[in-house]
């Protein structure tokens, strides 16, 4: 059963842990929705920074073109063309162009939309590139997202540019100028730089262009840029989580040095507590096995002082009425004792005083047969002097039974030994014994004989008619058990609670006192001497001897086997 | 440039073996070639050649350890060089024994490839040889064909836009590899031939029928070649056989992507410019080409193991058509043809029937080698109108030896 001071001990942990428990999680969510706030804030920003840098890259890329359509290095060009050179003479051309404008995608398209020159891809030179040309028909004065074909490593692949248009005319002659700048590492590298994330450039084909790390778990964002590309910023969560991790491991900590010391302070509040109540609890059981003397010396204040103080006025009062009781209780049974032994004294009394009456009045008449009744009366009186004098001593043998001389002794043999030299039945009485062998008991051999003898004299007593006997010996743990049974009518039901009184006795002649010296001599050995309370069939009383037992070793199962003999 | 430090044993104008380093080169029997050496050669770097050198000279270009194309001059030879050193009769006689009867050899004897070198160093005997100056060059006075008139040639290594400002200023009598559409470049035959070489399990069978259907020679001379550049019709230059129109197939139906790798010799810009428009034009076609720029003896590796996808390749054809087919056969990586085509070929009795048979054997094999021709080059040199005595030979190289200033316009070096 657990203890009161550990109930406490647990209380107070409890109480501890669920206020943690509380509040644990409503600051971590509190955290999380704030980191959760930042995070998206700087995706936000990210994604308004993609769009304000995309937006310059077109202007720029707008203003670059613009000044080379009016260049004279493009007139040149046309000039060129229009003196038609050889084409290979203008295969660099355009290269040269775009470079010095920084520009990373220049096409130089006659009317019908055929290379004149590329920069971005030299050897595209005479073909056809319909993707660049389509740019010629967008709204003027925008650089949309485009898909351009640019040499990988893996051959062409289509990367996303911000590209641009403009015409020039050179008499019967237009040259269309479509270039731009390239949404590429560069521009990956200047986004990831401006807004502290990772930035991947997904297009259509080839590896991503990439920048910066993120270390996972992450959160991604994707801003499309037409059907040509996207980008990806990704945020890391790392730094969040490690905040959130550092945290909880300080709420573990706290509730773990909370919980330690709640269950501490649990533990000297409840001992603080308990203390009185144990004490209590502890003198009570004292107090309920006799020890009065004792009191309550726990200091404590408030109901339990109280209680100690009730308690120390209770066991006061309870030693006073105890001492009363058990006074008045000995008064009584010396009183009883008194009056039956004035009682047994008394009835020799009334013969002893007729027969001297008698004789008194003969002598006084001189009655002839005064010396007859003399003799007669004589008698009479010796007899009853001796019935005095026999009641004097078993008194006086009750009053100061002998100290027992202890030894060891086997139940089983003491009572095979009390039955063939002792304890002859008489005729028409049947003993049956069931010994169990190796029963020992520390006791006076002697004394313990007599009790045997007594038990065996008021069975043989009940059987007036014949009957049977039953001795068993019987071995349990600690415990030695002598079971005296006879087959007679019982006890009545009345008289079974004063059977072991002095003086108490249902038979013509006897003293009363034998069962009550039996019962002393078990008491003196620590043991006890009852009547069995239930019935059992074909036995009329049954008498149990409980003596603690002595074990030479200790106790085997064979211990537990029965000596079955015959009468 | 190496033709003016070194030379061969003799100079081959398509019909007529002009003996130079060799003082005589004989047939003492239609399966022995000999050759006497002049006496007295030395090496640039004043070793003696002899009869020694030469046969290592040759020996070196047969070894597995230099792959070269230009193994197939020596074919014929028994043995393919492996007794080369049995070939020496004397310090300045060899005699070179052939498997079959091959008239060619001689005038394949001349090509430069077969320049004589010295062992170690790499020094050959030329009309120039090094100067002190670095990318100078002064006249070799131990030329067995005479001094050159020039005493000193100064290199300048540039592009050709400068060059073309440079040589328009005066400030140069010669720029080679540009033309200013004004000065005709130097006359000489365009033997100088690309092929895409390409390894049949790797791209697919249909390669062949896509890249003729992408790829226009014409264009790719006219846009990518600044040059002087004929495109190649047929396996061997216009110079060697009638160019045969080859029909460009329709276009088939794109395939799944398929990825291939080309190689070029990154020392050759227009390498670069034609393997980047081969690129454009079969991306078309769904083919990714990556482009792999090696140095030339990576290329010959790869071309020697036969570890690669496609691979451009440029060689110098000899101004015979014979031993043209030769060299072609050899690029294609099929060897093993040599054995049964060119004994035929030299078992014809005149040179007339020789070309012949060869030119109708190059139409024949077109289809069955993994090579595809694409253009041929010639050397393109611009004189100023004060140089006198400039030709080429007949493999197109320029011989600077007899050229010659107008006294006025030499620098006072006489550069």
């Amino acid at each position: 059963m657990m203890r009161l001071r550990t109930r406490l001990a647990l209380a107070f942990a409890l109480v501890a842990g669920a206020a943690f428990a509380l509040v644990a999680p409503l600051s971590l969510n509190t955290l999380r929705q704030a980191l959760s706030r930042e995070l998206e804030a700087r995706m936000d920003h990210a994604a308004s920074v993609s769009k304000d840098l995309i937006a310059q890259r077109a202007e720029a890329a707008e203003k670059a073109i613009d000044e080379l359509s009016k260049s004279v290095a493009l007139e040149e060009f046309a000039r060129e063309v229009y003196s038609r050179v050889p084409a290979a003479k203008l295969l660099s051309s355009a290269e040269r162009l775009m470079t010095v404008r920084g520009l990373s995608v220049l096409s130089l398209l006659d009317e019908r939309g055929v290379t004149l020159s590329s920069g971005h891809l030299p050897t595209r030179l005479g073909d056809p590139d319909p993707t660049l040309f389509e740019i010629t028909r967008a709204p003027p004065k925008t650089a949309p997202p485009t898909a351009v074909e640019l040499r990988g490593e893996a051959g062409l692949q289509r990367k996303p540019a911000l590209v641009t248009a403009r015409s020039l005319d050179y008499g019967e002659l237009r040259i269309w100028v479509v270039g731009g700048l390239l949404l590429d590492q560069s521009f990956a590298e200047q986004l990831s730089r401006m807004t502290g994330t990772r930035v991947e450039i997904l297009s259509t084909e080839g590896p991503p262009a990439a920048a910066g790390t993120a270390e996972p778990p992450t959160l991604e964002r994707l801003f499309d840029l037409g059907p040509v590309a996207r980008i990806k910023v990704v945020l890391s969560r790392a730094p969040a989580l490690a905040a959130e991790r550092a945290l909880e491991r300080a709420f573990a900590v706290l509730a773990g040095l909370g919980l330690g010391l709640a269950i501490l302070l649990g533990a000297i509040v409840s001992r603080w507590i308990t203390r009185p109540v144990e004490a209590l609890t502890d003198a009570a059981r004292r107090i309920a096995s006799g020890e009065f003397e004792l009191a309550v010396r726990e200091k404590a204040s408030g109901e339990v002082g109280e209680l100690v103080s009730a308690f120390n006025r209770m066991s006061l009062e309870l030693r006073k009425t105890t001492q009363q009781l058990v006074g008045a209780e000995r008064v009584a049974a010396w009183q009883e004792v008194a009056r039956r032994l004035a009682h047994e004294i008394k009835n020799p009394l009334t013969p002893i005083r007729m027969s001297l009456e008698t004789l008194l009045a003969a002598s006084r008449s001189g009655d002839p047969r005064f010396e007859a009744l003399f003799k007669e009366s004589a008698a009479a009186v010796l007899e009853e002097v001796e019935r005095l004098g026999r009641i004097v001593d078993e008194f006086s043998q009750f009053a100061r039974l002998p100290k027992p001389q202890l030894s060891r002794v086997d139940l089983a043999e003491l009572v095979r030994q009390v039955l063939t030299f002792q304890a002859a039945p008489s005729q028409g009485i049947e003993i049956q014994r069931e010994l169990q062998p190796g029963v020992l008991v520390r006791a006076d051999r002697d004394q313990l004989v007599q009790v045997l003898l007594n038990l065996l004299k008021n069975a043989e007593q009940a059987l007036t008619g014949g009957g049977r006997i039953r001795v068993r010996v019987e071995g349990k743990a600690g415990k030695a058990l002598l079971r005296v049974d006879d087959s007679g009518p019982g006890i009545p039901a009345e008289n079974r609670p004063r059977i072991f009184e002095p003086y108490f006795t249902t038979k013509e002649g006897g003293s009363g006192l034998g069962l009550a010296i039996a019962r002393r001599i078990c008491q003196e050995h620590g043991g006890e001497l009852g009547l069995m309370s239930e019935h059992q069939p074909g036995w009329g009383t049954t008498f149990v001897l409980e003596l603690p037992r002595e074990f030479e070793q200790p106790p085997t199962e064979s211990a537990s086997n029965r000596e079955e003999l015959s009468p | 440039l190496l033709a003016l430090s070194t030379s061969g044993l003799c100079r081959f104008n398509g019909q007529r073996v002009r003996p130079l380093l060799a003082a005589e080169i004989s047939r003492p029997n239609p399966l022995v070639v000999r050759i006497a050496l002049r006496s007295e050669l030395r090496f640039a770097n004043g070793a003696p050649l002899t009869a020694t050198e030469v046969a290592a000279s040759f020996e070196r270009l047969v070894r597995p350890a230099s792959p070269s194309p230009y193994r197939a001059l020596l074919f014929p030879l028994r043995g393919e060089g492996l007794g080369a050193a049995s070939w020496v009769r004397a310090a300045d006689a060899l005699e070179l024994p052939l498997a079959f009867p091959w008239p060619e050899l001689e005038g394949a004897l001349c090509h430069p490839s077969l320049a004589i070198t010295a062992p170690a160093g790499g020094a050959g005997i030329g009309p120039y040889r090094p100067a002190k100056e670095r990318n100078h060059f002064e006249a070799n006075a131990a030329f067995p064909l005479g001094r050159a008139f020039p005493d000193q040639l100064a290199l300048t290594f540039t592009d050709e836009r400068a060059a073309a400002r440079l040589f328009a200023l005066g400030r140069v009598h010669l720029a080679l590899g540009i033309s200013d559409g004004r000065a005709p470049p130097l006359p000489g035959p365009a033997l100088y031939a690309t092929y895409l070489a390409f390894s049949p399990e790797k791209v697919g069978a249909d390669f062949r029928l896509a890249f003729e259907s992408a790829l226009d020679r014409n264009d790719l001379t006219r846009l990518f070649l600044p040059t002087a550049a004929v495109p190649l019709h047929a396996l061997l230059p216009p110079a060697l056989m009638a160019p045969v129109p080859l029909a460009r197939p329709s276009v088939p139906s794109p395939s799944a992507p398929r990825a291939l790798v080309l190689a070029f010799d990154r020392s050759l810009p227009e390498h670069r410019s034609v393997a980047e428009r081969i690129q454009v034009k079969l991306h078309e076609l769904n083919y990714r080409l990556a482009l792999k720029p090696l140095s030339r003896s990576q290329l010959r590796a790869g071309w020697a193991s036969g570890n690669f996808d496609l691979m451009l390749h440029s060689i110098l054809l000899p101004p015979a058509a014979p031993v043209a087919l030769a060299l072609a056969i050899e690029l294609s990586g099929r060897h093993e043809l040599l054995r049964s085509e060119l004994p035929p070929i030299g078992a014809q009795a005149s040179p007339g029937e020789r070309d012949a048979m060869a030119r109708q054997r190059a139409a024949a094999l077109l289809p069955e080698l993994p090579l595809i021709p694409l253009y041929a080059q010639s050397t393109v040199l611009l004189a100023s109108s004060e140089v006198a005595g400039l030709h080429a030979d007949n493999q197109g190289v320029p011989a600077l030896d007899d050229a010659s200033l107008a006294p006025e316009h030499a620098s006072p070096r006489g550069e």
